[in-house]
């Protein structure tokens, strides 16, 4: 199969992710504007830019029709979903093969079973994978949950069966919480997925979430390119992730990725995907669920591995056999990526729509920046709040974390508010420095979400207090006079 | 030095009695319930040693015995940052500032005192109302101040402070005015207390409920400002002082400040939201609009859906009417619009040009609007708007359809110039409705009614719900670059400087109460 | 005669509390500590606020009042400020007035998706009354405090904006 053009159906960061490695391919890049940013950055590192701007009525990006219909009328050869939106669709897929579109991604099939969380729990069963114990099949009432929750025991998880990205789950730890849970759970399934049906597994209090990338051709071949480890997450969404993985030792690694290879053998998996792991204190690992797609955090696996993702999964879209095998795969060094969103993380971070009024990033060698916004860009409320990824790399842990520091306090971004000052207390924090976190890191570790520096708060006050007396001073000012009332309009107001 | 001489003897004497009624006690009392004397009150909002206090030395009526001079009102006058201005201040102190005959004629005295030499009169409110003991005579007393209100009304500034209590006929003096003031948890206005509730409707309530500050501020709009502790209300009054001419025939203040220009103006064209139905926040743009820190929101808490308050432009003051889309999309209701015909009314009397920024959907729909009268209120909106002969500047930001177009100081009703921005959508209706009306017979007949409708919608955007239309018809005299907001009306203003309308002679037009 | 100098105090009140004394319309003492204090303008409406030996860049958000927001290195900062007079007059008046009614305003922009509790229901510190979606976010928006659910402004599938009040709660007896 030959790709000679690339319909990007997604936007930001990851739209200019793949129009830079489609380019060193030699592949024409297409990509949307839309009425939500019709002036966004990602459109400059497009080859052709689509106007879909007067329908305001769609979203475009998740429009499978709209996507479809604009492949063939400008005879783009593939689409590439990117992250969040179709990505993790089966029907994308499947309407590419109806029409001879090539989908960048696994097959519709696998999708389908991957991306229901049941299926993927008894495949992995089935197949010798350790799971968490859990419901059988889906629940639909507050009262088989109820029972379930009785047989495995407190605390639980409900997680939404179409659920992903930290949506539609909540952890419930006594029976008198289930209703009231379960009923959030599902409203926010039902809203977003439209599908309320729940699994329950048993929730384990403060895991580590490490997920294993994998890539895989259709031909058989699989390999995986390491770990990622995800732990500092906010509402199951993750902030920061690191690879390698501190928590994991060699033989650990090599027992975690043969069962990662093993799950995407057994479902013929193909293109790149996430086989995410849960790992107890005592370091076991439960299998979690597989993300079908490129994830948010790729980068900091190509930066220890060299591979790139985006090209993998071209080539294997094309058909081509993998190059790579799994003893060729090293991996060299650390890489931390900092999703810098544009979030209030003082108000328990809360979005922050706006102008985006300044953006300084210093240029290292150590630091890779992929964003879809530069000074003059809008982010809107539309999409999510990612404004930039910062990864950054270091010989050692160690290296990253000193290298980290040096980035945050160079970087300035101005106009909406950002996580930056999360990462520079994370940076402080001696669980994170130490490598020994878990997923309750925010919760517990943290003193404060924020970075605060030496009298930041006494300087605060003293501005404050400046402008408080400047303001009650102008209100003194006699700093006022008189404007005559002009002999032009005094003739004509008075009268008689 | 004194001086022993008999006249200046009895003078020092007479000086020291009034002073010395002044005592700790006297302090207390008040700064027991949280709350400031009447003396303090003055000296805090006068500048300092300014304040000259007339008719001390009275006592009430029939009660030549009494040993406390005053009859519960300090009056007087002074300058507040060199402004002359006139002030009463209702002493709690005395019988609970509680209004008698004598204490009604110091207010008056000080009212036509303001009246007649143009300066403005400030009310520091604070009583437990009319003096039962003196009878019909009080309730001739409050008269008296009311008929002074009217007198005054449109000719010098009236201020009301509410700093305490006031109730029963008590709460009409400041209703006559033009601004009232409120301090958050020691004010009360309220017609009938909660004791007659109680008695008469068997209702309970509180006076927070009935008339506390947070109430009137929010839901009934009698308090124009609300402030959290007595300092900052005096404070407020001093602020809004600085925005107003001393009578109706003077120009407001200017102010001589340099580098006024607020920065960032460039924002101004990225602020709307990608989509023409999200909301965003209207005192944004005023501040990118305006000098630097000028703007003086008035009613802030009520009727949310419009913003108006007083603001410097080039030094100059101009008075602000916007719709507000972040409250009910900027919607026009009964109270949005009572607020804004009040303010543009009172901007019109005191020579305070008026600045309109738009984007209103329309008015608002439903039942207990229409029961409540929408009709006769936004008729009021519209009255004011016309009537008014300060010079009158629109711009449109986005929405300016149907009814509330036309209410919104448009061309035809007067408006001096009319800007729009780009993003302007100048119809009768918004596009959803507008297609829904014009095609409904095409749309029941398409096969696929919302991809025809989609269409329609984008034809109806392009070809009506534009500013371009109205541009070119002279509906608006130009479309203008939302970052040169700030110039362009600088310099509209500056031409308008000495606009003259001349309305015909007639005693009073019939405003649409 | 020695002339006093006019020296005033004043209460920031935010997340802490900072008093700071005011000589002659100038800081004096931050937290009854002398300090050394400079502030300079830079362009853009921006401040460097030099504070003893750090430096701090900084801008006046907004300010309204008495209540001030600033943004230092990334950070907002909002304060009340009162004279200490008039902080301890408030204690006083807010030790004999009753219970205040809460009410809750929405922390973002967004759509209710749900609406949990009705008027007068009772409600527990930290129960969710209604969920508020932002950004494809679910929010729980809880009672602050525990007693009865006085009114609900708000309807499910309606769009409010940051700072609209949802709904009211009544304190407890």
């Amino acid at each position: 199969m030959k790709i000679n053009s690339i319909l990007i159906a997604n936007r930001g960061e990851i739209a200019i992710r793949i129009a830079r490695t489609a380019r060193e391919m030699g592949i024409k890049t297409y990509m949307f504007l839309s009425h939500h940013e019709p002036n966004a950055l990602h459109l400059d590192f497009a080859d052709e830019v689509i106007n879909v701007s007067d329908n305001t009525y769609i979203n475009v990006y998740t429009n499978i029709d709209k996507l479809i219909e604009t492949a063939l009328e400008y005879k783009i050869d593939a689409i590439h979903p990117g992250y969040g939106f179709l990505s993790e669709n089966p029907f994308l897929p499947r309407e590419c093969e109806r029409n001879n579109i090539v989908f960048i991604g696994p097959s519709s099939k696998a999708i389908d079973q991957m991306g229901n969380k049941g299926m993927a729990r008894d495949m992995a069963l089935k197949n010798g994978i350790p799971v968490l114990q859990g419901s059988e099949g889906v629940i639909t009432s507050v009262e088989e949950a109820e029972e379930t929750a009785k047989v495995i025991g407190y605390p639980i998880i409900l997680k939404a069966v179409a659920g992903g990205g930290g949506k539609g789950m909540r952890v419930v730890r006594k029976k008198s919480e289930l209703p009231l849970m379960f009923k959030l759970a599902t409203n926010e399934a039902k809203s977003l997925f439209d599908n309320d049906s729940m699994l329950i597994e048993k929730y384990v209090e403060n895991p580590r979430h490490v997920e294993f990338q994998v890539l895989a051709d259709k031909h058989g071949n699989i390999v995986h390119l390491y770990e990622r480890e995800c732990s500092i997450q906010r509402k199951h969404q993750k902030l920061l992730e690191e690879a390698p993985s501190a928590a994991l030792n060699d033989e650990l690694r090599a027992k975690i990725g043969a069962d990662a290879v093993k799950i995407c053998k057994a479902t013929n998996y193909y293109s790149a995907g996430t086989v995410e792991f849960l790992l107890d204190d005592d370091l076991n690992h439960y299998f979690m669920e597989m993300n079908t797609r490129v994830q948010v955090e790729h980068p900091i696996t190509e930066e220890i591995t060299g591979v790139d993702i985006i090209e993998q999964q071209i080539r294997v879209a094309r058909g081509e056999e993998l190059s790579l095998k799994q003893e060729d795969i090293t991996k060299n060094g650390w890489a931390i990526e900092l999703r810098v969103n544009a979030e209030d993380v003082q108000a328990g971070f809360a979005p922050s729509t706006g102008l985006v009024e300044q953006m300084d990033i210093p240029n290292k060698k150590y630091l890779r920046c992929d964003s879809g916004y530069q000074a003059g860009k809008v982010v809107v409320s539309s999409f999510d709040s990612l404004v930039a990824k910062l990864i950054i790399t270091g010989k050692t842990r160690g290296d990253a974390i000193k290298n980290c520091r040096t980035v945050l306090n160079s970087t300035t971004i101005k106009g909406v508010k950002t996580t930056l000052p999360f990462f520079k207390q994370v940076m402080q924090t001696p669980s994170f420095v130490k490598g020994k976190y878990t997923t309750s890191f925010i919760e517990t570790d943290l003193e404060q979400n924020y970075f605060q520096e030496d009298n930041e708060l006494m300087a605060a006050a003293v501005l404050a207090m400046q402008a408080y007396l400047t303001e009650q001073e102008n209100i003194n000012s006699d700093d006022l006079s008189r404007k005559q009332v002009s002999p032009w309009a005094m003739s004509k107001k008075i009268k008689g | 030095m004194k001086d022993n001489r008999i006249p200046f003897k009895r003078f020092h004497e007479r000086n020291e009695r009034l002073l010395s009624q002044y005592d700790d006690t006297y302090f207390q009392r008040q700064h027991a319930k949280g709350k400031l004397t009447a003396r303090e009150r003055i000296e805090y909002l006068m500048d300092s040693g300014s304040f000259r206090e007339i008719d001390a030395f009275v006592k009430p009526l029939g009660k030549e015995d009494e040993k406390t001079y005053g009859d519960g009102v300090i009056v007087g006058y002074g300058t507040i940052n060199g402004r002359q201005v006139f002030i009463f201040a209702q002493d709690f102190n005395f019988m609970g500032g509680s209004l008698g005959v004598v204490h009604a004629q110091k207010i008056i005295k000080v009212q036509k005192m303001a009246l007649k030499m143009g300066h403005p009169i400030i009310g520091l409110i604070d009583s437990g109302g009319a003096r039962i003991q003196e009878g019909v005579a009080s309730l001739a007393g409050y008269a008296g101040i009311f008929m002074q209100n009217v007198k005054s009304s449109g000719v010098i500034p009236q201020i009301s402070v509410i700093m305490g209590p006031a109730a029963g006929g008590a709460v009409y003096s400041p209703a006559l005015t033009d601004f009232r003031f409120m301090t958050r948890d020691t004010s009360y206005m309220f017609v009938t207390g909660p004791e007659v509730v109680k008695e008469v409707l068997n209702e309970d309530t509180t006076f927070e409920e009935l008339g506390g500050a947070e109430v009137h501020a929010t839901e009934s709009g009698v308090a124009d400002m609300i402030f959290s502790d007595e300092e900052h209300t005096l404070m407020g009054v001093k602020k809004l002082l600085s925005y107003l001419p001393s009578n109706n025939v003077e120009n407001p203040p200017v102010r001589t400040l340099e580098d006024i220009a607020p920065s960032k103006t460039e924002k101004l064209s990225m602020l709307l939201p990608d989509d023409p139905n999200k909301p965003y926040d209207v005192v944004e743009v005023i501040n990118l609009i305006v000098d630097k820190g000028s703007f003086f929101e008035i009613a802030e808490n009520h009727a949310q859906n419009i913003v108006i308050g007083l603001a410097r432009l080039n030094n100059q003051v101009i008075g602000i009417v916007a719709n507000q889309p972040k409250i009910m999309a900027g919607t026009l209701d009964i109270d949005a619009s009572k607020k804004a015909a009040r303010f543009v009314r009172f901007c019109d009397s005191f020579n305070i040009p008026i600045l309109v920024l738009e984007d209103v959907p329309g008015f608002m729909p439903g039942k207990s609007q229409e029961q409540n009268a929408i009709i006769m209120h936004g008729a009021k909106l519209l009255y004011a708007f016309a009537e008014a002969s300060v010079p009158k500047i629109t711009v449109i930001l986005r929405k300016a359809y149907g009814g509330a177009y036309i209410v919104m100081n448009s061309k035809n009703m007067g408006g001096d110039f009319n800007f729009a921005w780009p993003t302007a959508e100048v119809a009768v209706m918004g596009p959803e409705g507008a297609v829904k009306i014009l095609n409904r017979k095409e749309l029941l007949e398409a096969d696929d009614p919302e991809e025809l409708k989609r269409k329609l919608i984008a034809d109806y955007k392009e070809n009506v719900a534009n500013p371009y239309v109205a541009d070119e018809k002279g509906y608006i005299d130009e479309v203008i670059d939302p970052s040169e907001t700030r110039e362009v009306v600088i310099n509209a203003f500056a031409l308008l400087e000495n606009k003259v309308e001349q309305s015909p002679t007639r005693k009073h037009g019939n405003i649409p109460l | 005669m020695k002339l006093l100098s006019h020296i005033k105090k004043y209460t920031l009140t935010g997340e802490n509390k900072v008093n700071i004394a005011v000589k002659d319309n100038e800081i004096y003492k931050v937290n009854n500590r002398k300090v050394d204090i400079d502030i300079e303008a830079l362009e853009n409406d921006e401040y460097v606020v030099h504070c003893n030996e750090n430096s701090h860049v900084g801008e006046v958000v907004s300010l309204k009042q008495n209540e001030v927001s600033v943004m230092i290195n990334g950070n907002t900062y909002h304060f009340t400020i009162e004279t200490e007079y008039a902080s301890k007059r408030r204690e006083k008046l807010s030790k004999n007035s009753s219970k205040k009614v809460e009410k809750i305003k929405a922390p973002l922009p967004g759509e209710i998706v749900a609406v949990l509790m009705s008027e007068g229901q009772e409600v527990h510190k930290g129960e969710p009354i209604m969920i508020l979606e932002a950004m494809k976010m679910q929010n729980e928006i809880v009672s602050p405090i525990s007693g009865k659910v006085k009114s609900i402004s708000v309807k499910a599938e309606e769009t409010v904006m940051k700072d609209q009040i949802l709904f009211e709660v009544e304190p407890g007896k």
